[in-house]
């Protein structure tokens, strides 16, 4: 490779390098470093390396169902990648490059394969740091066999197979966009012969291996002999072939099997590597054009405007008539939930929660399928946990968008609170909603598996009818958190925006763990509030539900004042802050 | 109107604005002018209710800015150097939200003779992402005239516009100043300044150097009557002009 090439890639990861060192000068950095290392140690390493190191005893053969998870994980990686960049992807060959690299590199005497050489090498970094992350989460949730070490080399080949597959890819589409294939001719005839091959294939599986039938949760543990019988039945084993060969190291048991794994693996490798340098197409002007979008997308992602990641292009409608006249607040809605897109927009919220109800009770219905509700009440409380969890902390980006519009945002004619409402508003809607669906799906999902449906969607209806009282003032405060620390810390908010590192992580953990400090203090007096009322209705009435239904009343109340009180408390600090240090002065 | 008495702002032990007054009456449009770190954004934010001071008052068309934030605010607009649009808000829901927050009633009727003045009016349907940068900036002065303001205030209202939005932009702000506004301008832009402009306010260092008609700042640090603003500013803030550009030898 050309040396200034080397030279620019060692001397930049250097500098980078050089830089992060610099930065723990301070106090926050250093102390986010220190957390987010201890938080890596004891997650991934501490856990992963005794089994990780060669010749430590026989890694614990892998569970069965887990292995299907894994595999049907990892396959679902590649083929969304190769059906993507064969059927969906509208890009012209584009190698990405920076604006700099493009500035610096494509008017210098640099032959286009070197440019190919030093776009792969630079990929590679990113690629061996990406297999080392993946490798140690694969290793934490010991659901694989295996040592951490052949992990990590699946990783690296299935990545850097997927890496040159998606270049080759965009490289041969331009071929056939030059050769007079329009994007959407592509589109039909290679999404149309999928079609067919998913049909064919579907059809002589079905012909071939019966599906299990599934009468009880038992039978579930049938699904993983019946996968594995489908890839074994002829022409699927030559078909997935390439798959396999790349898959195998990662899958590999020991040491001898992972050696066997290596040569086919790297074979398919190779040949992406000779596919993607033998391709004579012109990459440049598609690369310029993709340096420019990134460098745009980086600039708003660095400001704090997630939504400079994709940006619209097509109107939306209006969730709701907004009229001139009427309290500020609702138009933050409007305006929050206009950018949510219409999912998020009441009717067509109501539609979906009716749709996804109706279809649970046709599964119900089934002697077959019934019992995959288990599946589905099981995984509706985690999902409920998360996006009461989750959505909070994205709120994040939200306020840097407010900061972002901030001197815009500080000339409206609006007190504090009106616009911390508005801002909060959205948010609680959003996790109203899912909570609430997800709620109706537990309920559902009960009734119908107890086979005694309006007893139970009652009697479980009535608690979550509770528990449906706490969600938007439970959301509110959780949104209210973040908003706070945006405001009462703005300058270690603004570091989480930055996007790398461990020392941000550290901070980011920090955050996190300080989020749940502030929550359960604030859930603490709405309990005890929630306490009386529930123990007397369930000692008076002796119904679980009806307890639940009456602490939560009372929680909600105490919650309710608690946001308020919240509301106007930032409201204040809203209408005190003082930009200073946020904006440039001059 | 425009009133600012003793405006002072401190970051810190750094005073960016010393004990600054000022007033800028309906029909006036006043330059505000000096080097990099002189105040003039501080001097806008402060006046604008963005950041608050540390002392002094500003009162906008009568309303102290302190004491009625919200008053004092329905009667101004400030449009910032770059146009804060929303991603997925049209052309025409940026003015329903506007008018909303602002209570204008009667907006409809306020709006579509104001797209047609800033030839908009086939765009109302089209996002922030499809317009140019003349048009964003268009559609910010939109959102910013709906609720009819007595008081506006412009930083740096000429950047990335091509040379028919410098025009337009600079006839939109003769026209405000004629209608009755009082209009605040921060530039680096003397040349425009001296164009658009009956008022001029040299700030230094956070400090007032001269304030006054163009012709009376003129007249103050230039000995001929017709120097240029130019000029009158580089004597005023005692700062060598830029030096003719180096170019490289044959």
């Amino acid at each position: 490779m050309n040396g200034a090439l080397l030279y620019l890639q060692l001397t930049a990861l250097r500098n980078a390098v050089r830089q992060r060192l610099r930065r723990l000068r301070e106090p926050r950095y250093l102390i986010g470093l220190v957390v987010g290392t201890a938080y890596v140690y004891f997650f991934f390493f501490r856990r992963a390396m005794p089994r990780g190191y060669p010749g430590r005893g026989p890694a614990a053969p892998p569970a069965e169902v887990g292995l299907v998870l894994a595999l049907g994980f990892v396959a679902a990686i590649m083929v969304g990648r190769i059906v993507y960049a064969w059927i969906f992807s509208a890009d012209r060959a584009a190698l990405a490059f920076t604006e700099a690299e493009v500035a610096f590199l494509f008017p210098a005497p640099v032959a286009r394969r070197t440019l190919v050489h030093f776009k792969l090498l630079k990929s590679q970094l990113r690629i061996l740091f990406s297999a080392l992350l993946l490798a140690l989460l694969s290793n934490r949730f010991s659901l694989l066999g295996g040592s951490a070490w052949a992990h990590a080399a699946g990783w690296w080949i299935l990545l850097s197979t997927v890496e040159l597959h998606g270049i080759g890819a965009s490289f041969t589409r331009q071929r056939l966009l030059d050769l007079g294939f329009r994007p959407g001719l592509r589109r039909v005839l290679f999404g149309g012969a999928l079609a067919l091959a998913l049909a064919a294939l579907a059809w002589w599986v079905r012909g071939h291996v019966p599906a299990p039938a599934t009468a009880t949760m038992r039978d579930l543990a049938r699904w993983p002999a019946y996968l594995r019988a489908v890839a074994a039945l002829p022409p699927l084993p030559w078909v997935l072939a390439p798959f396999r060969w790349v898959l195998g190291p990662f899958f590999a048991a020991d040491a001898a099997t992972f050696l066997r794994a290596l040569g086919p693996a790297l074979f398919v490798l190779g040949a992406h590597y000779v596919w993607v340098l033998r391709a004579e197409v012109s990459f440049e002007e598609a690369s310029i054009d993709l340096a420019r979008r990134r460098g745009e997308r980086i600039a708003a992602v660095r400001a704090g405007g997630w939504r400079g990641l994709s940006r619209p292009t097509r109107r939306r409608s209006e969730p709701f008539v907004l009229r001139p006249a009427g309290s500020a607040p609702p138009a933050f809605l409007w305006r929050n939930l206009i950018a949510s897109g219409p999912w998020f927009y009441p009717r067509n919220w109501l539609l979906l929660s009716a749709a996804i109800l109706a279809g649970l009770g046709l599964l119900g219905a089934s002697p077959t399928y019934r019992p995959w509700l288990t599946v589905v009440q099981a995984a509706t409380f985690p999902v409920s946990i998360w996006v009461l969890f989750a959505v909070p902390m994205l709120l994040r980006r939200q306020v840097n968008l407010l900061f972002e519009r901030l001197d815009v945002m500080k000339t409206l004619p609006l007190r504090g609170w009106q616009v911390v409402l508005g801002e909060l508003l959205s948010p609680v809607v959003l996790i109203t909603a899912i909570e609430w669906l997800l709620l109706a799906v537990i309920a559902v999902t009960a009734g119908t598996l107890t086979r005694n449906v309006f007893n139970t969607v009652w009697l479980t209806g009535l608690g979550a009818v509770g528990i449906a009282l706490l969600v938007p003032p439970v959301a509110g405060l959780m949104t209210a958190v973040p908003f706070a620390a945006a405001l009462f810390f703005p300058d270690w908010v603004a570091t989480l925006n930055q996007p790398r590192g461990m020392d941000v992580m550290g901070q980011r953990l920090i955050f996190a763990g300080g989020y749940l400090v502030v929550l359960i203090l604030a859930l603490l007096p709405a309990a005890l509030a929630a306490a009386g009322p529930f123990l007397l209705v369930r000692w008076l009435a002796g119904m679980w539900s009806a307890a639940v239904l009456a602490g939560a009343v009372a929680g909600s109340l105490v919650l309710a004042g608690e946001l308020a009180a919240v509301v106007w408390w930032l409201g204040g600090r809203w209408e005190r802050f003082d930009l200073s240090r946020e904006l440039p002065q001059s | 109107m425009i009133e600012v008495h003793g405006l002072s702002k401190h970051y810190g032990d750094f005073p960016a604005v010393r004990d600054l007054s000022f007033a800028v009456q309906p029909g006036e449009v006043m330059g505000l002018v000096g080097p990099n770190g002189a105040g003039k954004t501080t001097t806008l934010r402060c006046c604008t209710g963005v950041i608050p001071p540390t002392g002094g008052a500003v009162r906008i068309a009568g309303v102290d800015l302190a004491a009625d934030p919200v008053g004092a605010k329905r009667r101004l607009a400030f449009f910032p150097d770059e146009p804060r649009l929303f991603d997925y808000l049209t052309v025409w829901q940026h003015l329903v939200f506007v008018a909303r927050l602002y209570g204008v009633a009667d907006y409809a009727a306020r709006a579509q003779p104001l797209l047609a003045e800033l030839e908009m009016a086939d765009k109302r349907d089209q996002l922030p992402g499809e317009l140019s940068r003349g048009m964003k900036q268009k559609l910010a002065i939109a959102c910013g005239l709906l609720h009819a303001p007595r008081v506006i205030f412009f930083d740096e209202p000429l950047t990335g516009l091509d040379p028919a939005g410098i025009r337009r932009m600079k006839d939109t702000m003769r026209r405000l100043a004629r209608e009755g506004a009082a209009v605040i301008l921060s530039s680096h832009l003397l040349s425009m300044l001296e164009e658009v402009c009956t008022h001029v306010l040299i700030l230094k260092q956070g400090e007032k150097l001269a304030a006054g008609s163009l012709a009376e700042v003129r007249r103050r640090f230039t000995e001929h009557p017709d120097a240029s603003l130019e000029e009158a500013f580089f004597k005023a803030t005692e700062t060598a002009p830029a030096v003719p550009p180096v170019l490289p030898g044959p």
